[in-house]
Parts: C-alpha cells; structure tokens; sequence
C-alpha cells in the first residue's frame, strides 16, 4: 500500500495590483548601517501557524477574515523593545524590519554578485544577517563615538521610529533570509519558460485488500483550495469511495473520483482479499507548492510588508477616501473608471497619524501599510490605510489599537472568491460597504486607496494581481484581463506571490 | 504673387528699418519704420496666385504671419520688448544674463533669421520647407539660428510651417524641434503672439534705445578663501559622498575586487599607449582611454558616481533620441529621449536629463529616473520607465547634489552655452550675466510616492552665473562676469539649508574668490577640487612652452585650437593644468567620479571623433 501527501496550496494576498518594483520610490531614504545598528536584528512576525486549519472559516466567514486581518496588523505594528546605549525604547515591529539595502548589505557580503558563488546555507545567511547589525562598525568614518552621537540624536519618537527610513518593500527575518537565499533561482529563472499551463501532480500504485474487513487505502491527500484531484481505479472487483470527500463514480470498467480542494481525502477499497486494483491520482489546479523562481516557496511565518508614507512638509497634506456603502457603489461600478479619486485633502494632527523624522529632518506621516504573512499556503493579507473619519465602515470593527494606529482602516482577503455573504453580520455601515464592494467586483475586494492608484485599481483584491508575481507582466496588462486582475488564472506561482523578488535580480545586476 | 512680394518688401523695409542712433549694429538704412502703420511681415495671405503658391496637399489656405510689424514708437516698443525679455513670464533672465552684448547677438541673429524666411510662406511646400531649414541644426531647431524668432515655433506660423511639410507628423516634429529650438525653456512660458510682435518688430527696427536699458558692468576679482573652506573640507573627508559611497560598496567602473582610485582602470590603454593621446598627460598623472563615438556630442558631459555611466546631448541616432549614455561596461551608446544637460545623483542612485523629447502633446522638462534603469541594460531610456518621473520647474544647466541622509537639490542660474572644439574654438567662454542675475535653488524631495521638485528659492547674485552646486549641496561655485565682460574669476558659496517648521530655511555664505577663468567646474566628492576647462588663447603661449604667440611652433594651435583640463585647489587656490592637448584636441568638461578620477571628454577634430577620458591627477 503507498501513501502519498499532496500539498496543494493556493497563495492568498490581500494586497492590490502594485508592483513595488515598479516604483520610482523605492530607493528613498533606505535603512542605514548606523540604523541596522541601532535597531539589531529584525523582530520576527508572530505568526499563527495553526491559522492554516481555519482556512475554510476565514473564506467564508466575514467576521473570522476581517478579526485575522486586524490580529495581523497588530502583529505587524506591536511595540518591540531595543536597547540603545543609555536606554530602552519602543519602535513599531514593521520599522525593524529589513529593506532592499539591508538585502544588498547581505547580498554583496555573501558575494551573491558573483555567479560562482554557491547559494548560501542557512547558516550562512544567519550569519551574514548577524554581521549586517554591525557592519556600520567595519567603517572607519563610523567610530563608536560617532554611533553614540547618532543613537542620541534618535531622542524622539519621531526620530527613532524614522531609523528605519521609509523604504517601500520591508521583509521580516524568515522573508529576507528566503528572498536571500534564492538568489540563485531568480537569477536563473526564465519566467516565460517557467509560465506554462498547469503542472500536473501524478501518483500510481494500487490497492489491494490485504484482510477481510479492513479496506485499501491510498491516501491520504492534501488537496489545496483552487486545486483538484482526480483518482481513478481499473476494474471492478473493488468497491471503492473516497474518505473525506468528493464522491466516486463507475464507468467502463473504472471508477473515477473527484475531489475539489480544500480537501484531505483517501481513496479505499474494500471486496475480496488478495485482488488488486491499479489506481491513478492526478491533481490539477493551482499548486502554490510550486515557486520555481525561488528556492521553494517562502517558509511558513515569513512576512513582507508595503509601507506608504507622504512627506509632512511644506504644508504637504493628505488625500482622504470615502469608503462607505455609496462610494464603494459609485467607485466600483462597471461603469465607472473603478478608480480611488480623492474628495478632499487634510493635514493630519501629529497625534492622528504615524509620523517618523528621517535624519535629515525630513517628516514623513504613515498612510498605507500593506501586509502579507505566509500563515497560510497562499499568504494572508491585511491593508491598512489613513482615514480621517476612522470609526467607519472599514474601521469599525477595529479592536483597542494604540494611538496613532486607532486612525487607519483595513481591509483583508484570503481568497479570490467569496464563498459566502461578505458581511459580518453585525456592524450595519461595515457590511454595507463590505456587501456594496462584494457586489461591485463579484469576487473578494481588497484596495488600498493610498496605493491602489489608477483606472481599474480600487476594484481589485491584492491576490488577484501578486499571482503574477515574477512572470514580468505590468500592472496594466493584470489591470486589462477581462476578469480585471481578480480571478485565479494560474497554477504555479513563479517567485510565490512576491513581486519585490525582483529587488534580488537587481542587485545581481549592480556593477 | 502678391503676397510674397507684400511680404518681401515689408521685410525687407522693417529688416533694414532704422533704429536709434543706439540700434545694435546693423546697417539702419533708411529712417522708414516708425511711424507706418500695422504692416503683416513675412505674410502669407493669399494673392490672386495663391492656389500655385499654396500646399494643395494640406488643404485650405492658412493666413498667417511670423509677426505683424507694430506702429509703437521707439522708446515705447523699446521698454515692452524689455520687459518680456526680463520679465517673469518669459524668463529669460533665469537663463541668460542679459548684457549689453548678449543682447546685441540675439538681435543679430534674429537679423540673420528674418533674412533667411525673408518673403517664404509657409503655405507653400517648398517655402515651408526653406522655412524649417533656415533654422535647423542636426534636425532641431537651432537657437543661434533662431535669435529672438526662437520664441515663435509654437506659434501658428511655424505650425502651417509643419503642418505642410509633415502633415499628420507634424505635432512630433514641431516638438523635437521645440526641444532645442523654442525658448523659453521651461520652466518659462512660452510667449505669446503679441509678444512675439513687440520682439520682432524691434529686433527688425535695429534694437532702438537698447545701450540705456542694457548697461554694462561688472566685479572685479579679489582673491579670498575663508578659513571655513578647510573645515569644510575636512568634514567631507569624513562623510562626503565619496566616503560613503565607498563605504557603501559601490562598485566603481574599471576597479576589480573592490579597488579604488587609483588602482582602478588598470587594463585600460592610457595616452601615452596612442599616437593621438601623446604628450596628454602632464608629469606624475596618467591618463586612460575609456571610450571612443564617431558622433559628436552637444553640450556638457557628465557621469554617474561610479563612473560606469558617460552621458552628453547628442546620440548615434537623433531620430530616435538626442542624448547618449555610453555604458562603459557594456561598451554601448544608450539612446536617450531627451536633449542635453545630463547630470548624475552623488549617491548613484539616479540621474536627469534636459530636454525631453514627446509625443505630439510635447513634454520637455527634465527627465530623472533612478539609476537601476541603466542597470539593466536598456538600448534605449524614453523617460516613459517605472523608473523615471518628469521634473517640470527645473532650468538648463542645472547642477545636483545631495544631502545624505536627505533631499537632492539642484541649482541653476544664468548660464553661458559652451559647445565649443567642434571647429577652431579659440575664444575663452564668455561671462554674459547681468546685474539682476540669480540663482535658483530648488530641493527635489520624495513625497512619499515619487519625486517633486518644489518651489525655488532664488538669491541675488549680480554679474554671476554658472552656478554649480557641490555633491553635498554644501557649496555653489560661480563664475564672475569683470568689468571687462570676460570672466573675473570663481565665486564660491557656503549653502546651509535647514528644515524648520516644515520648510526650508535657505542661507548663503561667502566662502572665497578665485581669480582664474575656466568653464565648467565641477566639484570633487570629496570637495577640496573643482575641475574646468579652458579654452587655448594666445595668452597661453608661454605657459605652453613656447617664446610667444607668434612663435611659429604655436601657429598650429593658432590654426586649430585646443583646450585643457585645469583643477583648482579650493583650499590653497592653486590651479594645476592636468592636461597638454595638441592643436585641434578639445579636452572639455571635466568632472569627477567619486574615487577621485577626473573624466573629459576630448573632441579630437583631426581624427573626426570624440574620446572619453580619464586622469588620476587627484584620484585616491
């Protein structure tokens, strides 16, 4: 008897169609070596790695979906401490995250740049990642004295909380060290020749009743949502089914089964013993198992935020976007250009709205925080954004968050359709908005105002466009599908849902 | 026929057409020009022959005119045409200093431009034709072609002038004309019909009353260097950008296993390995050939901090962008979409270019995109990349920095073109800037989205120009217009820029004169140097070895010309030639990368080619 465990996974992004490599801001005011200093290592996201065995409640339950995002983000914004010389502080967790420069830091010590280079072993990415907090001290215009002056200079909030920059694309340790350590495969990865239709998982054996009263069993098999399985079995001595789902049919000499993901099933048999029965399992469909442009698909707790801040200078303001039951309807009907379109501008208070002051004193204020967590096998995906009226609709059902994160929305997916009503059944101005985007887009909605720019943008739910992730199409081409970027169109996800890969084939481009 | 004889005569009058006895210059012939009445010049209504004369296949008969002469009296005309000159609208004075001679010479060419269209309509294919030539070099239009009529090619003459010649193509020629024919550059406005009237009609009348509201003038150099320039210095020693960009790890051009400076460029010919390059290098320097287009550039030359990345205006194919970025790594020209005045970020991360070419709709503007566009490998840059954004409010002959840790700025002011060593250049760059000259600030930050240059901060600064900011946008050098007219010296300027209160702060300091002439400076990283150049004159006969100008072993560079690289010392003021150029060899705009190379360009007239450059006079 074999056994056999398919892993069919279907990444789930509740960001929108942005490619972070395709913005021109990316380079701004990155994360130093003095920072990194300062700040250490990375603060891992406390991830829930028993989320995946609520898969099937977050995709049908509104209410368990919209709590999960909100846990996320307080995960990803939770106070973690750090130790400055003469002092203990607090900076929100995303801020001690890694950005492209700490990725090119590691990338160049490792010599990742030079194609003879072995890919690292995890030790090695350990290590480099553990020289990167101190690599500001191989610099000689960096003596400790001048590391002293820096680290009181970091005397407010504001100018500790902007240590970290305001980098774009912001990886936790398991995301970085993954991104990292695939340098080899996205350096390699031929993403035309990798874009085929969809591989097929195929399994043979048979089953043979070895003792009267105890069936055959080939199995079990996991079968990921967006996936299905296929089982067929020759002749017809056997009475065969399938446990844990799916249903089983005769036909010309065979029986054929079929199971759609979620599932966990078991072919078996029962009938006389001793007879044996060929058995073929095939399992089509999205297969998030699959990132031939990594190494493997990125290891579960890995987290990869998006940050968008605007500059709080020269009387800079900021846009804000209704969201309500009226303006998702008007903003996403067919006819409309689905579009976010600011109808008025505000200049936040200092207190309403996450600030940090980079070292050049340049204020920047958080107004978007875009969150993916590998908790299940096609990510989890929270969006956060600025509001001035933050109680409402996509606010409303925030827990207690501490100042200044009790001003900002969210919205959160972790599928392409929904398989239920899009509400959560008890907060009216929430389930309304959540009812009039559902019925606007006909599938999951998840857009962030502040970054979801452009003609078709606000009506898209974030893994609709990251399933193209690393197969070089344009926000417009995913944008211009007739399905508008929405729906589930491949099976294997070249570089697992993540655009910025493509921070790491630059940097093998650097001189 | 009648309209081309209407128009032949009325130009012809008004071309001749007498100014004040203070007209520019120009034969002023006969006193008939003031007190006609509103004539249409260069006139293109139809005559009772218009059907032969007009373009049968563009249509209906288009009545334009170039300019309609005005009746204004003299003084009257006279301080109209000022103030567009040097009003804010047009901004030309943001640009070009508005001297007594610099005037003089618009007025010529404007001249020398009337003549050339003289009795052309452009109904007419063939006249329309005649009419875009007159003006064109290497197919776009040419300001000193041009003079003031420069000011017109957006305006309806010049469209039926287009429109008959190209048809449907039209929008897009007039736009790769516009990008180096139309002023004002932005971000100027472009001037108006009635504008254009008061300009031509009194660059046709001779420039009356010109001499009294175009003064002369000038400053006197005194050479002074505060002590402030050493602590300067010694802080950029220990956290200028060429400390971080090499402690940052930048992979310099031609610098194996993390070399710098001066171990850099090894595998590399240097001059003295080329007949051509022979006697190039002065004593302990050395000098290596990095790269050689058979095209010649326009304008300056810059390069990205690494110095992987050459860039200049002009391309191996202007049809299909008029910049050029040669990669040295690759060995390649990269086509650009856009003009000239390129410049790279101190930080390598980005670099901008003047000039963006369009679509019919025109764009212009600088065009700034990061510099990963460059990393891979494009055969061409159209400004339309993810990486690239349009910077509207940023004049020519811009120079940037960048404050680590914060904003890049970029400065510009009133500016001498230089795009001499094409032919025998022998004149040393003139300093046409005049009393009410400026500089302009402008700090390009990141909003969060993408980059915006915000609203300038301007400062007096009469009788300089060139302004050039330092890759810690912590200095500005000038060059300084003598009472002469020629060059003085180099004005050199502390910037303090603070944020306070959510706007800058902008202040000025005087750090220091230097009494010598050069073009085009440059700052070095570490910014103890700037680099120039200079063109030959006789005055530098001796320096060069020989008894005198006269000395018949000098007559080639007489014939020919040449010029050299020069640093100066900003610390001691000492001025080091680093190059000797053979007659008819053109070492210009020298600048430096951030390990200390200094880069040129050498416009080798007897070969027909250009030459990239590189000496280790200062290299680290």
């Amino acid at each position: 008897m074999r056994s056999a465990l398919v892993v069919l996974t279907l990444a789930l992004i509740a960001t929108s169609c942005v490619r972070e490599d395709e913005c021109p801001s990316a380079l701004a005011a990155p994360l130093t070596p003095q920072a990194r200093y300062v700040l250490g290592e990375a603060s891992p996201y406390p991830a829930d790695l028993g989320l995946r065995s609520r898969e099937d409640e977050l995709a049908t339950n509104m209410g368990a979906r919209r709590e999960n995002g909100w846990r996320m983000i307080r995960a990803a914004i939770e106070p973690v401490e750090i130790e400055l010389a003469s002092r203990t502080a607090e900076v929100p967790r995303f801020a001690t995250f890694y950005d492209r420069e700490d990725l090119r830091r590691v990338f160049r010590h490792l010599e990742l740049q030079d194609p003879e280079t072995p890919a690292p072993s995890e030790a090695a990415l350990e290590s480099a990642f553990e020289w990167n907090t101190r690599a500001v001290r191989e610099r000689a215009s960096w003596p400790l004295s001048r590391l002293n002056e820096y680290e009181e200079s970091l005397s407010s909030d504001e100018r500790l909380h902007g240590a970290g920059g305001i980098s774009r694309v912001l990886f936790d340790p398991i995301a970085a060290a993954h991104l990292v350590g695939s340098a080899r495969e996205i350096a390699a990865c031929d993403a035309s020749a990798s874009a085929g239709p969809a591989e097929l998982a195929e399994f043979r054996g048979a089953l043979e009743v070895e003792a009267r009263c105890e069936p055959a069993r080939f199995g079990p098999f996991v079968v990921a949502r967006g996936a299905r399985l296929t089982a067929s079995v020759t002749g017809d001595a056997l009475e065969v089914d399938m446990e844990g789902g799916g249903s089983c049919v005769k036909e010309m000499g065979r029986v054929v089964c079929e199971v759609s993901g979620p599932a966990e099933v078991s072919i078996v048999a029962t009938g006389p013993v001793g007879v044996a029965a060929p058995v073929e399992v095939r399992v089509t469909g999205a297969d998030p198992s699959r990132a031939p442009c990594l190494a493997g698909p990125f290891p579960d707790g890995a987290a990869i935020l998006k940050a968008e801040y605007r500059r709080a200078d020269f009387g800079f303001d900021v846009p804000v976007f209704a969201t309500d039951a009226d303006a998702q309807s008007e903003r996403l009907s067919a006819s409309s250009r689905r579009e976010f379109t600011s109808s008025a501008s505000v200049v936040p208070a200092d207190e309403d709205v996450y600030v940090v002051e980079l070292e050049g004193g340049a204020r920047y204020r958080l107004v978007a925080l875009h969150l993916m967590t590998k908790e299940l096998d096609h990510w989890g995906w929270a969006t956060l954004f600025w509001s001035d009226d933050p109680d409402g609709d996509f606010g409303a059902d925030r827990p207690p968050f501490p100042a200044p994160f009790d001003h900002y929305k969210m919205c959160t997916v972790t599928w392409f359709g929904e398989e239920s009503p899009p509400i959560t059944g008890g907060l009216p101005a929430l389930d309304a908005a959540l009812q009039a985007s559902s019925d606007a887009v006909g599938s999951t909605w998840c857009a962030n105002p502040y970054l979801e720019t452009g003609a078709g943008n606000a009506a898209t739910n974030c893994i609709g466009c990251h399933q193209y992730a690393g197969t070089g199409a344009g926000v417009g081409e995913i944008l211009g599908r007739a399905d508008g970027g929405r729906e589930l169109a491949r099976s294997s996800f070249l570089t697992d849902y993540v655009w910025s890969a493509s921070i790491i084939r630059e940097l093998a481009l650097e001189p | 026929m009648r309209a081309l004889c209407f128009a032949l005569t009325v130009l012809s009058l008004t071309v001749m057409g007498c100014g004040d006895d203070d007209g520019v210059g120009m034969d002023t012939g006969a006193d008939v020009g003031t007190d006609t009445a509103v004539d249409t010049v260069v006139d293109s209504s139809p005559s009772d022959d218009a059907e032969e004369d007009a373009a049968p296949d563009t249509g209906t008969y288009v009545d334009v005119s170039l300019y309609t002469a005005l009746d204004t009296p003299d003084d009257e005309l006279a301080d109209d045409a000022v103030a567009i000159l040097t009003g804010d609208r047009a901004r030309c004075t943001s640009c070009h200093g508005l001297t007594q001679d610099r005037v003089v010479a618009w007025g010529e060419m404007t001249t020398n431009a009337l003549g050339c269209v003289d009795g052309l309509d452009p109904n007419n294919r063939d006249d329309a034709e005649s009419i875009l030539e007159c003006f064109r070099t290497d197919g776009t239009g040419d300001p000193e072609k041009l003079g003031l009529v420069a000011t017109a090619p957006h305006l309806a003459w010049f469209e039926r002038a287009f429109e008959v010649v190209y048809n449907s193509g039209a929008a897009i020629q007039r736009t790769v004309f516009g990008s180096a024919g139309q002023m004002p550059r932005p971000p100027g406005d472009p001037v108006t019909q009635d504008d254009v009237d008061v300009l031509l009609t009194w660059a046709a009348r001779g420039m009356p009353g010109l001499v009294e509201r175009f003064p002369g003038g000038g400053l006197d150099c005194e050479p002074d260097i505060d002590p402030r320039v050493g602590t300067h210095v010694a802080e950029m020693g220990r956290v200028g950008w060429n400390v971080i960009n090499r402690e940052e790890g930048v992979s310099m051009y031609g610098c194996p296993d993390g070399e710098w400076g001066r171990a850099c460029l090894k595998e590399l010919q240097t001059s003295d390995d080329v007949d051509y390059g022979e006697g190039w290098a002065t004593d302990g320097t050395l000098i290596r050939i990095l790269f050689e287009y058979p095209y010649q550039s326009a304008f300056w030359t810059r390069s990205s901090a690494d110095g992987r990345y050459v860039a200049h205006g002009n391309s191996p194919d202007t049809d299909v962008g008029r910049a050029g970025i040669v990669d040295l790594e690759r060995g390649v020209v990269v086509i650009a979409q856009a003009t000239y005045d390129p410049s790279f970020f101190p930080d390598n991360s980005g670099f901008l270019i003047q000039g963006v070419m369009g679509d019919a709709g025109g764009r212009g503007g600088g065009g700034f995109c990061r510099q990963s566009l460059l990393n891979s490998s494009p055969e061409l840059v159209t400004f339309d990349e993810p990486e690239c954004t349009q910077l509207r409010n940023i004049g020519l002959y811009q120079h940037v920095g960048a404050v680590a840790g914060g904003d890049y700025w970029t400065v510009f002011s009133q500016f001498v073109s230089d795009n001499g060593g094409h032919s025998t250049t022998r004149d040393p760059v003139s300093a046409e800037f005049d009393a009410n000259a400026r500089m302009t600030m402008v700090p390009i930050v990141h909003d969060g989205s993408g980059y915006r240059s915000l609203t300038a901060r301007r400062f007096d600064i009469p009788f300089e120009g060139d302004a050039t900011i330092s890759n810690s946008s912590q200095l500005v050098v000038t060059r300084i217009r003598g009472e002469s007219g020629e060059q003085s010296g180099f004005h050199l300027y502390g910037i303090r820029a603070e944020l306070e209160d959510g706007e800058y702060n902008v202040d000025t300091t005087n750090l220091g004169t230097y009494c010598i002439r050069g073009a085009k400076p440059d700052f070095s990283f570490d910014e103890r140097y700037i680099t120039f150049h200079r063109y030959l004159t006789d005055d530098d006969a001796a320096e060069f070895g020989f008894e005198d100008a006269d000395d018949p072993a000098f007559r080639e560079y007489r014939r020919q010309g040449a010029a050299n690289v020069y640093l100066l010392d900003l610390l001691t003021g000492r001025t080091t030639r680093i190059t000797t150029m053979n007659p008819g060899q053109y070492a210009l705009f020298p600048h430096f990368r951030a390990d200390g190379w200094v880069y040129f360009v050498v416009r080798d007239n007897p070969r027909g080619v250009e030459t990239v450059a590189a000496s280790n006079a200062v290299a680290e």
